[in-house]
């Protein structure tokens, strides 16, 4: 299939609601991110930090340009994008886990939200699955998580993407956090 | 998955909207006042304000929560995973990446006694075997021992619970050296001097004797202040020995090298050296300095990359930075397109026109060297290679330079040029011994200070200037040069004072044609001290009454400050010419009293009458004989120091005089005797003078590895005299160390500024460049000689440079300037009666017009260097312009005088026992006989020239010799015999890297390869001798390997393409002038032309040559030319013509023994006979022909013979 035209389709078809659309859109997103974010985690570039912002964006780049697509707006892309990272984060925190354990390593847990310093991780798997929890009675609430988590986006971005105010964003933000934040400590407890 | 959240469900918790709202609310207070708010708000909710207040204390905390995007956050749990964990003494804190063969971790000390972070190379599993370990900890022991401040230091190492190794180094944060210089926008020379301090820290661990092996930027990182810091030294080795063992091919896990950094001997499994590293930072450099690398890994198989690592040649930076690329990121992800502009952007903002030019010459020069694919052939070491950066940072001429030599095809001048190369050296040396002149180095005040000891720099120097003799009577002239060398010798004594050789005085005394006189005026002291450098002269008059009055004599002199003409001392003695000794002694003693120097010990006594004769008439004879030596007469000198010789058989330096005159006459052997002899006298004399015969007598046998050592010794010792410097850099040059040489000149250089004065110095340093074949640096340096020469007024010397720069210049086409040059040193060396100079200019000379093919003029100019050089006596000089004539005659076709030439140079040669005069001569005859077509007798003058080659040691004599002789084979019909020959000539040619003659091997095995109908393999042998020709710029030897593949594209059908070839070949031949190929290039264009059926440009062809070939009288040209003129006569319907003349070439090629043209002239006739009236007899001879050429090897006639009996079977 011819790739340019098919996604500036896709997108318009997206604009209007279209499972379908979204869903080849999917396919198409996802493969690309895939790439760019498994090169990342594979660690074998020089830059330690890995900011997916810049990967997302790339990705965009790449797209939007190389291959000539309109978009009918950006901050579609970033929502579907951050979505897509999510996805392959997940997977990919999954499938090493799972490497990790197949070498004698003890799979890494969240700790106490109260309790995470600066640097130490989270549980995506986990963090995931509090996610979609939330999305069932917040779905905005769970997007700007996923948008800022997962897509590695600032906060005007991702307000931009919401169609929300600064403020408005930020005090989601934090209701999302402590919302996630006690969803998590309550799955660690059961796994104690 | 879903795509949209677009509508919300419903299983909300109860009054989520409501908790959000107060969550914010009470999330904008102070802490203390939201209980209060939140009781005030929410009222008697219970279960409202407990969930708000619960999201509340689990949003304390969440500071950091979220804030790092997933991806971060996923790669530190992985490191995670260890963290905490020990390793030996060290706790890990984080993983900080992964390799094929390690995982390295951030670390720190357990016990906190080192309180920097380190970085901790954990083995994979896998390598765990005892050996294996063992080894690990022997070399963990060298690596300990590296201490650079460019080199990260390894600190600890061990092995972990589980048994796998690790190692413990400092953890540096810094970008690759790559990104560092882009992101740094570093410029051309920034980066270079980066790059040197890369090679700082590589050089030392060499000296450790510890080899990087994976030298790539993601090993070298810029720290904070721009320091580069390596990575991983050794470690490529300890981490997998086995990995070093193996081809890299066959191997299946080759992480750890990086194939694109990988020499060709890594690729292949051989040997790793400290060339190694030189090859992966030639890569580097490269990649450095254009932004792509010499050769790319992506896409290619492991083959593929070795044949690109093994066998092509890398394009020149400064042509790949005019490419355009894509990129592809280390993870092979990313590709970042690379383009001329935004590489020369990034080197400090240049033009892409502007880098190219930067990079074009030395650098590329240098690069490539760097990335040769024979280890031997790249920089001896890593220092050398940073040294030439630096070289060429400071604008000096670079080592690396190839020449440009042209070197003519001719086959007559081939050896030529390498007969003259090797006279040259030793012209060079035995002028640069006679000519010498001392510098002064420092000055001090004439009167008072007391001498510095023999250590220090900067004794005060004194020359003794010779005496007037106003008896007028001939017979006591000597009486100067005796009691100058006496008197120098005395005062040398001691070592307190610096004297100047009398050799120097006497050079000095013609260069400004100083008469002997009684007292100097100041104006002309400035000239003789700025050409000694002395502190002092010694002048004045004798009057001796002769031999009738018992040699009674009077001597006044006085002794002169150079700086402002001031006599400091005059004495007056009378003594009798027996007596002189004593005399010199008085004299002596008196004037060191006035310089205020110690008297001579008891010892040093013994010295200075070591150093003189023991009888009068021996001290005569051996001053004379000194004065014809230095007046250039060594046929007078000869006679008068043997004469001294057997009036006094123990006095060394009459032996060692008698050496020189000896040398300067050409006779080896007789100079070793003597020189040997003065060594075995010279035990009494003064270590000084002992050390100077010693050496002296190896340089004289050649044995330059000794002499080195001596001069070394001398130069330590005497760091105030030049002459010793320079003696040790001359023999550097002539030992072939003509970079060590040059670190001896630049040190001569740093002695003081006035050093920087001499010209001699620039003209070794010439000498120098060129044995390094850096034409243009010679000629820069050679320039610097004459310009301050000839301010000076020191003539002679004047004279050599010039000589020498005639010889640059046309080495770098400039010929009319090279010309120009030659006809001055001729005329100085005329008008100083130095014909042997004079001689060795003419030759110089001769060396333009054969590059222009100017044949005569060449011949009459080593005519009158014979003519001089007999005058003159040297037998050296005289059998080498012998041999040079002779090689004119045989080019001009005239074999028999050629041949005549050769004999008498052959014997010259052999009666000084000049074996490789003799080789070169004997393989020159051979090259007549062979195109006289006398196989037999060709083959035994090559064998006697390959065993006289093989006494001497001259390797690339050697296989030239054996690729000639593999050459008669061939044309017998040998084909076996003659690759063997080849082969064997290719293998030593690759050895000693001689590619000007590996490319002429190259050339015969194709010849032989396309004989026996192996193509590809004929092609492939042409074409890169064909490169090799290009890439030395050798028009003519190009053009012959063009007509060659020509040939094949004829075989091939392809007869426009040779036609093509054919013509740019003659072009290229007629401005050249060079016969020979030209009727080749004729006869194949007349090939080419009758294959498209164009018959009367093929007959126009063949009269050219035919023309030509009166010219000519070589049989290997002049048959197969007759056996094309016959194919074309034939399809000018010519029968009986083109039969005869077939038939004519079948018997006299049958007669010589040239199988292969018997071959080709039998299926001509056969051919034409199939036009003829007896087709049935041209089918037989057809038959005949392809099973004799098949039984002989020769497939391609045979097939050519069968498919001619195909196409007249068909029609």
């Amino acid at each position: 299939m011819d790739a340019p035209t098919d996604i500036a389709t896709l997108l318009g078809e997206l604009d209007v609601g279209s499972d379908k659309a979204a869903a080849e859109l999917v396919v198409l997103l996802y493969s690309e991110l895939h790439r760019l974010a498994s090169g990342y985690l594979r660690r074998e570039r020089s830059d330690h930090t890995l900011q997916t912002t810049a990967l997302v964006h790339e990705a965009y780049l790449r797209l939007a340009d190389q291959r000539e697509v309109r978009w009918k707006n950006k901050e579609q892309f970033l929502g579907v994008a951050a979505q897509l990272m999510r996805r392959i984060l997940v997977d990919y925190s999954r499938g090493h886990g799972a490497k990790k354990r197949g070498r004698g390593f003890e799979r890494v847990f969240l700790e106490e939200a109260a309790e995470v310093p600066k640097g130490k991780a989270t549980d995506v798997i986990a963090l995931d699955e509090a996610l979609t929890r939330l999305a069932e009675f917040d779905p905005q609430q769970a997007q700007l998580v996923e948008l800022r988590f997962f897509g590695g986006l600032g906060i005007d971005e991702s307000a931009g993407v919401l169609g929300v105010s600064r403020t408005t964003l930020k005090r989601n933000w934090n209701v999302a956090k402590a919302w996630l934040a006690r969803e998590l400590r309550k799955g660690d407890q059961k796994n104690a | 998955m879903r795509v949209s959240y677009a509508k919300a469900t419903r299983k909300m918790p109860e009054k989520w909207d409501q908790v959000k709202e107060l969550f914010t609310l009470a999330l904008e207070r102070d802490p203390e006042e939201r209980s209060g708010f939140l009781r005030q708000a929410c009222g008697d909710d219970d279960s409202l304000r407990t969930e708000i207040e619960s999201l509340l204390s689990s949003f304390d905390g969440t500071a950091t929560f979220l804030e790092d995007c997933a991806a971060a956050d996923l790669l530190s749990a992985q490191s995670r995973a260890s963290t905490g964990k020990r390793i030996g003494a060290y706790r890990i804190l984080r993983e900080l990446g992964q390799g094929g063969m390690a995982v390295v971790y951030l670390g720190e000390r357990a016990d906190q006694s080192y309180r920097k972070q380190v970085a901790i190379k954990m083995v994979r599993a896998g390598i765990d075997t005892e050996q294996v370990l063992h080894r690990f900890r022997n070399e963990r022991q060298t690596l300990a021992a590296l201490d650079h401040p460019n080199i990260v230091k390894l600190l600890d190492g061990g092995s972990s619970e589980d048994g796998s190794p690790y190692l413990v180094m400092e953890h540096v944060e810094g970008l690759p050296i790559d990104q560092y210089c882009d992101l740094n926008k570093l410029s051309i020379d920034g980066r270079l001097r980066l790059f040197r301090e890369v090679c700082s820290a590589a050089q030392y661990a060499h000296e450790k004797l510890v080899i990087h092996r994976d030298l790539k930027p993601a090993n070298i990182l810029i720290a904070k202040g721009g320091v580069p810091r390596l990575l991983d030294f050794g470690i490529a080795k300890l981490l997998n020995p086995e990995c070093f063992q193996t081809p890299l091919v066959t191997r299946t896990d080759w992480r750890p090298m990086t194939p694109e950094y990988a020499s060709p001997e890594q690729i292949r499994g051989h040997a790793v050296t400290a060339a190694t590293d030189v090859y992966s930072l030639g890569v580097l450099l490269f990649e450095l300095l254009t932004g792509h690398r010499p050769f790319h890994s992506a896409g290619q198989s492991l083959l593929e990359m070795e044949r690109l690592v093994c066998e092509t040649e890398p394009e020149k930076p400064s042509a790949v930075v005019n490419k355009q690329e894509e990129k592809v990121s280390r993870d092979g992800e990313a590709r970042n397109a690379i383009t001329p502009r935004s590489v020369s952007n990034q080197r400090g903002g240049l033009q892409p026109a502007e880098l190219q030019r930067r990079l074009r010459g030395d650098l590329d020069t240098i690069i490539m060297k760097a990335l040769r694919k024979e280890p031997e052939r790249r920089y001896g070491s890593v220092e050398e290679f940073s040294q030439d950066i630096e070289r060429c940072l400071t604008g000096m001429p670079v080592l690396a330079r190839k020449s440009t030599i042209a070197y003519r095809s001719g086959r007559f001048l081939r050896r030529h040029k390498e007969s003259l190369a090797a006279a040259l050296v030793v012209l060079g040396i035995v002028a640069g011994i006679a000519s010498w002149q001392v510098q002064r180095l420092s000055r001090q005040n004439a009167t008072g200070s007391q001498a510095k000891n023999a250590q220090g720099q900067g004794r005060r120097s004194v020359a003794i200037l010779g005496f007037k003799n106003l008896s007028d009577r001939p017979d006591t002239k000597w009486v100067s040069t005796a009691l100058s060398e006496m008197l120098t010798t005395e005062l040398a004594a001691g070592e307190k004072l610096r004297t100047v050789p009398g050799e120097t005085v006497a050079r000095m005394k013609t260069d400004l044609s100083l008469p002997d006189s009684e007292n100097l005026a100041p104006e002309a002291l400035g000239p003789v001290r700025k050409n000694l450098g002395s502190d002092f002269v010694v002048v004045g008059s004798y009057f001796d009454l002769g031999k009738d009055s018992a040699g009674q004599l009077r001597l006044d002199l006085r002794l002169q400050d150079t700086t402002n003409g001031q006599t400091i001392a005059a004495v007056s003695e009378t003594s009798s010419e027996a007596q002189l000794l004593d005399l010199v002694s008085r004299v002596g003693r008196k004037l060191r009293e006035d310089l205020g120097v110690a008297d001579v010990s008891q010892v040093e006594s013994v010295g200075i009458r070591a150093a003189i004769p023991s009888n009068p008439e021996a001290m005569r004879l051996y001053s004379e004989g000194l004065a014809k030596l230095r007046t250039f007469d060594a046929l007078a000198a000869r006679d008068l120091l043997t004469s001294a010789v057997s009036s006094d058989p123990a006095y060394p330096l009459a032996h060692a005089e008698l050496a020189k005159a000896w040398m300067a006459l050409g006779y080896n052997s007789n100079a070793i005797q003597e020189a040997k002899k003065a060594l075995e006298l010279s035990g009494k004399l003064s270590p000084e003078d002992h050390s100077s015969v010693e050496a002296r007598y190896y340089e004289v046998n050649k044995d330059w590895d000794k002499a080195i050592e001596v001069y070394r010794a001398l130069s330590n010792s005497f760091p105030d005299s030049v002459e010793y410097s320079l003696s040790l850099a001359n023999a550097q040059i002539a030992g072939e160390r003509g970079s060590d040489a040059l670190k001896s000149i630049a040190r001569l250089r740093g002695l003081s500024a006035e050093v920087k004065e001499d010209p001699r110095i620039d003209l070794a340093e010439a000498e120098a460049d060129a044995s390094l074949s850096d034409n243009k640096g010679a000629v820069a340096a050679a320039d610097l000689a004459i310009q301050k020469a000839g301010a000076s007024g020191a003539k002679l010397l004047l004279a050599r440079a010039k000589t020498f720069q005639c010889r640059s210049l046309a080495n770098l086409g400039q010929f009319k300037r090279a010309t120009a040059d030659g006809e001055e040193s001729r005329q100085i060396f005329h008008e100083a009666g130095d014909f042997a100079g004079e001689s060795g200019a003419l030759h110089a000379m001769a060396e333009v017009p054969i590059d222009q093919g100017d044949l005569e003029t060449a011949k009459t100019l080593y005519e009158q260097a014979l003519k001089l050089a007999r005058q003159t006596g040297d037998k050296k000089a005289t059998a080498r312009e012998l041999g040079n004539i002779g090689v004119i005659y045989a080019q001009e076709g005239d074999f028999s005088t050629g041949l005549k030439f050769y004999r008498e140079a052959l014997e010259a040669f052999r009666d000084i026992g000049d074996k490789h005069g003799m080789s070169v001569v004997t393989g020159n005859t051979g090259d007549i006989l062979h195109a006289e077509g006398r196989l037999g007798d060709a083959f035994a003058e090559y064998k006697d020239a390959l065993v006289l080659a093989r006494e001497i040691g001259h390797r690339s004599s050697e296989a030239i010799d054996i690729k000639l002789m593999g050459d008669v084979l061939a044309d017998q019909g040998d084909l076996k015999g003659a690759m063997q020959m080849y082969q064997q000539a290719i293998g030593i040619q690759r050895e000693i890297g001689d590619k000007r003659y590996y490319a002429d091997s190259l050339m015969s095995m194709g010849r032989l390869r396309r004989q026996r109908g192996d193509g590809d393999g004929a092609r492939k042998n042409y074409e890169e001798a064909l490169a090799l020709h290009q890439q030395s710029g050798e028009k003519g030897l190009s053009a012959e390997a063009q007509v060659a593949l020509g040939e094949f594209d004829c075989d091939s059908g392809q007869a426009s393409q040779a036609e093509t070839l054919a013509r740019a070949a003659i072009q290229e031949f007629r401005a050249e002038r060079e016969t020979d190929p030209e009727i080749q290039s004729e006869v194949l264009l007349s090939r080419s032309l009758l294959q498209q059926g164009k018959v009367e440009n093929a007959q126009q062809a063949i009269a050219r040559a035919l023309a030509l070939s009166k010219k000519s009288s070589d049989v290997t040209i002049r048959l197969p030319l007759a056996i094309q003129s016959a194919y074309v006569q034939s399809a000018a319907k010519e029968l009986p013509d083109a039969l005869r003349l077939a038939r004519n070439v079948l018997v006299e090629a049958h007669k010589l023994g040239f199988v292969r043209i018997e071959l080709e002239a039998s299926l001509a006739i056969a051919e034409i006979e199939l036009q003829g009236t007896n087709p049935a007899q041209g089918r037989k001879r057809l038959e005949e022909t392809e099973t004799t050429a098949r039984s002989k090897g020769f497939e391609l006639i045979a097939r050519k013979a069968s498919v001619a009996q195909h196409v007249t079977n068909r029609t």
